[in-house]
């Protein structure tokens, strides 16, 4: 009791109002035992969310390996109550320079904490933060400082949500405040389904004012193919692995032309781990947003550990299974619509007639979509059937549309437009429904963004995108023919329901808003790089203001355009264009034989 | 007060050993000189080992590489750090900033400092590189000629950064507990007792790297023939040579003792375990400069780029292996896909020069594919070699002398003592035969630029006429170069004079027309010296006698 009332009177000359709600909390969150070594651990829920050997080690290995990276006149937000030896250890081994501030999601468990262990006076220089996701973003966002996040994983399970919505209004914040124009370089596949979407993401980052240096390797495709006309097994492989390998190479040769703030790769680019781990050494930073399902495409196990930022599209097993195969950062990034493309179209009577039906359905024959559709054959609608790798799926024939041909996007779009009732049904390779239907994929986007009316298979996440107002789902493949039936007939709710679904995607699920979430994560995890692009800090006015006793710096930031983010290349560019017989200064010689080590590329390859 | 010099060397391990007869060169030109280094970070504790350095000025060049790509820092940050650590330098006010590191950002940071006297790149005007000095200048001028060099970057370094002096062999210092730390490191594997010959199989570029797996056959050739014991050094990226060449050693039966120093030493301790060692079989490398450092001997296996001419093992004691074969050395930027020079030197053959150097064996004079050369001091008390298996290119061989004392009597002003060739070369006809063509051309091309000189003086500027002279200079330059390159008796000093004609350092129209009109003249009294030389051997022929070697018309009376 002692403990906990002078652990609350330090609290209080501080953070009066936190103390105040700490004595009204009533604890009973954490179990605490003793650890081996003596000091107090605890367990909540059953698992230990210290070492049940030495805490105190732990907690120390935890903050050295945090603190690097920690830069001075930061705000660094720590995520994970437990006993607090993380944050005390983080404390002490930052500067006084660095803040700190603590999630506190329950009030209870922080109780817990403040009755097991005295806290030192290194507590007094910590910013405690209770209260309501969006308060507490707010509260952080004010004070100014580059938010950097760190998280004390073992600590937050059990309040998930809560740091998860913390985080994401941060991300928010950061988002809106873009400030500053990033480069990025954007890795595309050489072939497959996330190549259109490489092209969505592009647009979107352009849309956000960022520049997009696009490292294409569909050019490829051809060579590739042919590699994959060679009957045996190990000799295709070997040279398709052997092209990857030289993509991947081809790939840090283009980066070296123009090195970018970020490095974002799209599923399936060809990046070898090598590759990835060299661009790391050479402090490149890189992202992948695996837009595949995990279960299916698991080469992601031997990457995982390249990548400093995953962004997967599924949730909970995903991002513990990317944790445990290596990567340092995996967060969660739902896939969207990309409205300039996805969108509401006026067809002709004749692109109706061609493209229209009752019920259609784009995509490829996968082995649920085979089982199941012949049920909507010989029903009194209409049932047309796009896409390709259909082979050998006899019955249904009579429906399939254009031989089977692949569908691109433009007859897409007018599918899409043309239908009364679009089917959107989740691949599988078994032969019902998706028995882990946890994603959604990039057609329900897409369906709705164009304003089209659609029937999907229900999906544990797409309560997340869209209520009941605006997305029709069945959980049994035969509930279809009924809920054709009804909506068929009812064309006035149809719209209003596509309407709905049309306008969430546009203010919530594009590409845009996506990728100002995904800059926003890196931002985050990044104030000191991408984070402060995106805040404005290399915006001409931002570094003016940090050199007012440095005349010749001041002379050679105020000669770049103003209004502008300004680089090492940005100055030198501006000396060069002076002429070869300017005379230079000294400051100038500077800048000159900075950039002259910046230009360097014969490491990188 | 005495003396203060900067030296920058920033780039390569190997360089900062090399620069070793400079630092006695320059005790010897200024007495009690203190000498300062700019030296990237990892390589200050090889720099420490050097004599006579007062300060180690080290930075973190590769960080600012990767900070300054990435844009991890931003322009302010970058700027700030960099003039903080330069501040110093700045203030030391230098009388003399020498720049052993030849590249344009080594350049800038040699004029940001500044110095009363500046030796080596700098970039003093507009960013863009001037040379200072003729032996430094003679650096970049010597890879259009690379076959006729016969100066060493010891050398040149040591001319370049100070002046001539008494032959000084370069040396490191072995600290007594790191010395004691490399007897304990090879005791276990036989210690003292064992013969132990160190092996440097990787090289910071694979173009330079002898094959893994020949490495493996000498190694096990040689373990036939005698006691010996091999370290392996090198560094964890290596390994996977490293490793290849120790897999071919046991294949092929060797059965000597292998104690593997990769990646256990400090650069300190490598040079320590190399001072233990009778032998360094090596590509060319920095722990090759380390050994000569320490006194040990070399065998360096000079392929792919690498002319052991320029950086091979200075001073007498060492071997030089190089390759047979018509494209090498190859140039600096090519990218060779077959790498055949390599297969060129023989295992069995190499080691047999190994025995040769270990127990004093018959020397392998019969070696097929390559020419062995011995490393030496010459008689003007510079680096040499002298060949000693292999046939050389008499023309090659005899222009390689005939430029080695035309410059070193041009730069110096002193007499060379290096024996000229008593006969003239094979192609002497032909090249008398250029240089009576460029003789008129090259008075034609001084008074030109004579006239563009007077041009530039006068008042209001007569635009068209200096537009007209110029484009008649530029042809008539064009000209001269395209005909001087047919000759080796002439190529060397019309790449001299194109470069000369970079470093053009007037701050105005005049006298830019003044130092173009200098290069002129410059060029034009050397083609006259050459021309003179050669002439000599037809009155020599026409008297026919053999004069006494002399030396050249540029040498003062010593």
């Amino acid at each position: 009791m002692n403990i906990l009332h002078d652990n609350l009177a330090r609290l209080a000359s501080r953070h009066q109002d936190v103390a105040a709600g700490v004595k009204t909390a009533t604890g009973g969150v954490l179990t605490v035992e003793p650890a081996r070594t003596g000091v107090p651990s605890a367990r909540r829920s059953g698992r230990w969310i210290h070492s049940a050997y030495d805490p105190l080690r732990e907690a120390q290995t935890w903050a050295d390996t945090h603190a690097a990276a920690c830069q001075s006149g930061e705000m660094i937000v720590v995520a994970g109550v437990g006993l607090l030896y993380h944050v005390e250890a983080l404390r002490n081994k930052l500067p006084p320079d660095v803040s700190l501030a603590v999630l506190i999601p329950n009030l209870d468990e922080f109780h817990d904490a403040l009755a097991a262990r005295s806290l030192g006076s290194w507590s007094e220089s910590v910013l405690w933060l209770p209260g309501a996701p969006a308060e507490i973003a707010e509260t952080l966002t004010k004070i100014g400082r580059p938010i950097r996040c760190l998280s004390y994983t073992p600590a937050t399970v059990a309040d998930a949500a809560f740091y998860r919505a913390v985080e994401e209004a941060l991300r928010r914040g950061i988002a809106h405040r873009t400030g500053g124009q990033l480069t990025i370089a954007l890795v595309g596949p050489i072939y497959g389904g996330s190549l259109p979407i490489t092209g969505y993401v592009k647009r979107a980052l352009e849309t956000l004012g960022h520049k997009v240096q696009w490292i294409d390797h569909s050019v490829h495709a051809t060579s590739y193919d042919a590699m994959g006309t060679l009957k045996d097994q190990r000799n295709r492989q070997m040279m398709q692995g052997r092209m990857a390998e030289v993509l991947s190479q081809w790939t840090l040769a283009s980066l070296a032309e123009s090195p970018p703030d970020l490095v974002l790769s799209m599923a399936q680019a060809p990046m070898t781990l090598p590759a990835l781990e060299h661009l790391r050494k050479k402090k490149f930073l890189t992202a992948m947003w695996f837009v595949e399902n995990y279960r299916h495409l698991t080469y992601w196990r031997q990457m995982a550990p390249g990548y400093e930022f995953w962004f997967v599209f599924q949730q909970g097993a995903c991002l513990d299974a990317f944790r445990q195969a290596g990567a340092q950062q995996v967060s969660y990034l739902p896939m969207a619509a990309d409205p300039d493309l996805h969108g509401p179209m006026s067809l002709s009577e004749a692109d109706r007639r061609i493209f229209g039906s009752d019920v259609s359905f784009v995509g490829a024959g996968y082995a649920n979509r085979r089982s199941l559709f012949p049920a909507l054959l010989h029903q009194p609608w209409s049932f047309k059937l796009w896409g390709n790798e259909w082979e050998g799926a006899d019955d249904l024939r009579a429906v399939l549309q254009l031989e089977g041909a692949r569908i691109d996007t433009a007859t897409c779009m007018k599918v899409f437009n043309a239908t009364a009732i679009n089917l959107n049904l989740h691949s599988t390779t078994g032969a019902g429904l998706d028995p882990q239907a946890d994603y959604v994929n990039p057609r329900t986007f897409e369906l709705a963004a164009c304003g089209a009316f659609q029937l999907v298979d229900h999906r544990s996440e797409l309560h997340r995108f869209f209520t009941e107002q605006e997305m029709v789902s069945f959980q049994d493949f035969g509930e279809v023919p009924g809920l054709v039936h009804h909506w068929l007939h009812d064309s006035d709710a149809r719209q209003a329901m596509a309407d709905a679904a049309r306008a969430r995607v546009l203010s919530e699920h594009t590409y845009v808003h996506r990728m100002r979430d995904l800059l926003g994560h890196i931002g985050l995890s990044q104030p000191d790089r991408v984070g402060s692009v995106l805040r404005g800090e290399r915006q001409q006015e931002a570094l003016l203001a940090r050199c007012p006793d440095d005349r010749p710096l001041e002379a050679l930031l105020k000669d770049c355009p103003s209004g502008q983010r300004i680089e090492l290349k940005d100055v030198a560019a501006r000396i060069r264009s002076k002429g070869p017989t300017a005379t230079l200064k000294r400051e100038e010689l500077m800048v000159l034989m900075l950039d002259e080590y910046r230009s360097e590329t014969r490491d990188l390859l | 007060m005495n003396k203060r010099v900067l030296l920058i060397n920033i780039t390569r391990m190997g360089d900062l050993v090399q620069m070793g007869t400079l630092l006695q060169r320059l005790q010897h030109e200024w007495p009690g000189a203190e000498v300062d280094l700019v030296v990237d970070q990892r390589f200050a504790p090889v720099a420490r080992l050097l004599p006579y350095l007062r300060h180690i000025v080290e930075y973190d060049f590769h960080r600012l590489v990767d900070e300054s790509r990435a844009q991890t820092k931003d322009v302010v940050t970058l700027y700030q750090d960099m003039t903080r650590w330069a501040a110093p330098l700045v203030e030391a006010r230098y009388d003399r900033v020498v720049n052993l590191t030849f590249n344009r950002r080594s350049g800038l940071l040699t004029s940001y400092v500044g110095a009363k006297e500046i030796r080596g790149i700098a970039a003093p005007k507009d960013g863009d590189v001037t040379i200072f000095n003729p032996w430094m200048a003679y650096l970049t001028d010597v890879h259009h000629e690379r076959c006729f060099n016969h100066f060493n970057l010891v050398d040149i370094y040591a001319l370049g950064g100070s002046g001539s002096g008494p032959f000084a062999p370069l040396s490191l210092t072995i600290a007594p507990d790191t010395a004691q730390w490399a007897r304990n490191f090879l005791a276990p594997h036989g210690g003292q007792q064992t013969s132990w010959v160190a092996v440097q199989v990787g090289a910071s570029d694979p173009m330079k790297a002898w094959r893994a797996e020949l490495f493996g056959q000498t190694l096990a050739a040689l373990s036939r023939q005698t006691a010996v014991g091999y370290v392996c050094i090198g560094t964890e990226e290596e390994r996977k040579a490293i490793h290849l060449t120790q897999t071919t050693y046991r294949k092929a039966g060797g059965t000597a003792p292998l104690c593997d120093a990769v990646g256990k030493t400090t650069l300190p301790q490598l040079a320590a375990v190399l001072s233990q060692c009778r032998l360094l079989l090596t590509n060319d490398t920095g722990p090759m400069h380390l050994a000569v450092g320490v006194g040990t001997p070399v065998i360096d296996l000079s392929v792919g780029h690498v002319d052991f001419r320029e950086t091979g093992p200075y001073g007498p004691g060492h071997w030089m292996v190089q390759p047979d074969l018509g494209c090498a050395p190859c140039g600096f930027d090519q990218v060779c896909l077959h790498h055949a020079c390599k297969d060129r030197l023989v295992p069995d053959q190499i080691a047999a020069l190994c025995l040769h150097v270990l127990i004093g064996a018959a020397f392998p004079s019969s070696i097929t594919g390559a020419r062995v050369y011995r490393s030496r001091a010459d008689e003007d008390g510079l680096g040499s070699t002298e060949l000693q298996a292999g046939r050389e290119d008499p023309l090659v061989e005899w222009y390689g002398r005939f430029w080695r004392r035309f410059w070193f009597e041009e730069f110096t002003g002193r007499a060379s003592q290096v024996p000229a060739h008593p006969e003239p070369s094979l192609d002497w006809p032909d090249a008398l035969r250029v240089m009576e063509h460029l003789t008129p051309l090259a008075k034609k091309l001084v008074s030109n630029a004579e006239e563009l000189v007077r041009l530039t003086t006068r008042r209001p500027l007569p635009v068209s006429a200096l537009q007209q002279m110029q484009r008649h200079e530029t042809a008539e330059r064009q000209q001269i170069v395209a005909l001087s390159m047919q000759s080796p008796a002439t190529a060397s000093l019309a790449v001299a004079m194109v470069r000369d004609t970079h470093n053009d350092d007037g701050s105005d129209l005049a006298g830019l027309a003044q130092s173009r009109l200098a290069t002129y003249r410059r060029w034009h009294k050397r083609l006259h010296a050459v021309a003179t030389a050669f002439h000599a051997f037809n009155t020599a022929q026409r008297l026919g006698r053999r004069e006494r070697p002399r030396a050249l018309p540029m040498a003062r009376s010593t």
